[in-house]
């Protein structure tokens, strides 16, 4: 036993060998290093290091999801340029819009015709815009000026457009860009701006294009016709019946072709309008002769007829008796400033007829 | 749980065993650098059981273990080495390349040692070294308490003739 206990006290010599102090803080230094490398998994935040987790939110990425983020895509994609269709000046998408909506649908018009038909879409869109905008009471005297250049500019893309492309369709488009712009003039509590800008630009811009004049010209003749009516039929009992039946008869004829002119295109609904005017011309000459016609001042249409007062009818024949045919007072005063040359034209030719006509008739 | 805790129970259990640890490879390599490796290694796996959150009952007996099946690993390695080559050259199966650092005694009980069986080496360091007792290093070492009697004695009979007591 001796030796047994000698044999274990001999290796009891080894309690005292120790990792020396050098080796004992590098490793400890070592496995610290380690530790904080290889954080703690449930606290993952602790340390910067060791936190890279084993995925990211981009890597754990779920190819479930593919469908729903195409089908996202092509509704953020297509539906862009969808919901831009609807964009009116000012708004966000309005710019994709013109910018970009349009553009395509002109990569896609290739003939003139097409062409043709498409700047006339596009002008009708532009008019529905203003009008949008106008209902919505979005229009305002800012943003008006805009919108009427939007249109102005259409128009003007139209009419070339329409110059370019076959009779037929030019004519169509003609009659209508004239149509649109015509209905757009005659939307209810048009904002005044806007009205102003686009009757002026087109006025002034558009009159050698004949756009105005025809419209213009359709609108004056039916209101004279309608107006002259009025005329004759207060003043029926004074007026003798073969001179009332001749006139109605005129009247009706003239109220025939100006309905027919609406129907047609520029070129014969100026012919039938001219027409038309020849007979009312005569009408008027020949109520001109009855007594002292009230003629207002804004359209130069006769309103009324005062039997009472004789009419002097002055040059009669020499074929520019408008302004001479004044009378005895300012009672009759054409004016032909308000609607610019085209009116004073067309009521000199007016006038001219009705003097010659009033030769004839008034005899 | 936390990283800051468990880098404190890390600490200080390294301080509480480091040299246990230590001289437990040093017995079984009789290389300070190896054995300090090994040290450096059985307490990295430690850490592992640490972060993971695993609850340790018994951290001593947990570090012989792992640290006992590095020296398993070593001892593998070791011998797929060619031991043909290192008999060619006069192998010596006790190491002698101990370090300047150690005593000369401590280097002579190691080296007396290597001439026991492994897992008898291990045995006599638990017991006196270590001073654990028979049932405490049979549960690290997953034998009965009557096995490790038995290697005990026959450890020290064996030393007993290798020291010429």
């Amino acid at each position: 036993m001796n030796s047994d206990t000698k044999t274990t006290e001999y290796v009891t010599k080894l309690k005292d060998l120790k990792l020396s102090e050098s080796s004992r803080s590098r490793i400890q230094e070592n496995l610290l290093a380690y530790a904080t490398f290889h954080s703690v998994r449930d606290d993952v935040y602790s340390r910067s290091i060791g936190v890279v987790p084993m995925t990211t939110s981009l890597f754990s990425f779920k190819f479930a999801y593919m469908p729903f983020i195409i089908l996202l895509a092509v509704m953020i994609g297509g539906g862009t340029s969808l919901a831009a269709q609807a964009a009116v000046p000012g708004d966000f998408l309005y710019p994709v819009k013109t910018g970009v909506n349009e553009n395509i649908r002109g990569a896609l018009a290739i003939s003139a015709d097409s062409e043709a038909k498409l700047q006339a879409n596009l002008l009708e869109e532009r008019i529905e815009e203003a009008q949008k905008l106008q209902a919505e009471g979005r229009l305002t005297d800012a943003n008006s000026k805009t919108v009427a250049a939007n249109i102005l500019t259409q128009t003007t893309a139209a009419n070339v457009a329409a110059a370019e492309s076959s009779t037929q369709t030019g004519i169509e488009t003609k009659a209508r860009i004239d149509l649109a712009l015509q209905s757009f003039l005659a939307t209810p509590n048009l904002n005044s701006t806007l009205a102003t800008e686009i009757s002026t630009s087109l006025f002034t811009t558009d009159l050698t294009a004949g756009l105005y004049d025809i419209n213009a010209y359709r609108e004056d003749m039916t209101n004279r016709t309608v107006a002259l009516a009025e005329v004759i039929a207060k003043h029926s009992a004074k007026i003798e019946a073969s001179v009332k039946s001749d006139l109605s008869v005129k009247l009706d004829t003239a109220a025939k072709l100006t309905a027919e002119a609406y129907t047609q295109a520029e070129v014969d609904a100026r012919a039938t309008l001219d027409k038309a005017a020849i007979l009312v011309g005569e009408v008027e000459s020949k109520l001109s002769t009855l007594g002292q016609v009230q003629i207002d001042t804004n359209t130069g249409i006769i309103t009324d007829i005062d039997f009472s007062i004789d009419p002097m009818i002055i040059d009669r024949g020499d074929g520019n008796g408008t302004s001479s045919a004044t009378g005895t007072g300012a009672s009759v005063n054409i004016d032909t400033n308000l609607n610019g040359s085209l009116d004073s034209d067309m009521i000199d030719a007016t006038s001219s007829t009705s003097a010659r006509s009033g030769v004839n008739l008034g005899l | 749980m936390n990283q800051n805790t468990q880098e404190k129970v890390f600490e200080v259990d390294f301080a509480k065993y480091g040299d246990a640890i230590f001289r437990f490879c040093m017995v079984k390599v009789s290389n300070v650098e190896l054995a300090e490796d090994m040290t450096q290694e059985a307490f990295m796996r430690y850490w592992e059981y640490l972060r993971s959150g695993k609850t340790i009952d018994n951290p001593r007996a947990l570090l012989y273990t792992m640290s006992n099946n590095l020296a398993k690993d070593w001892y593998k390695k070791k011998k797929a080495d060619s031991l043909d080559d290192k008999f060619a050259l006069g192998y010596d199966p006790i190491e002698k390349s101990v370090g300047a650092e150690m005593l000369a005694q401590h280097q002579e009980v190691v080296d007396a040692l290597q001439h026991l069986e492994e897992k008898d080496r291990e045995v006599m360091v638990m017991r006196f070294v270590e001073g654990l007792e028979p049932k405490d290093i049979a549960a690290f070492l997953n034998e009965s308490a009557n096995v490790i009697s038995v290697r005990l004695n026959r450890a020290i009979k064996r030393l007993q003739t290798v020291l010429h007591l």
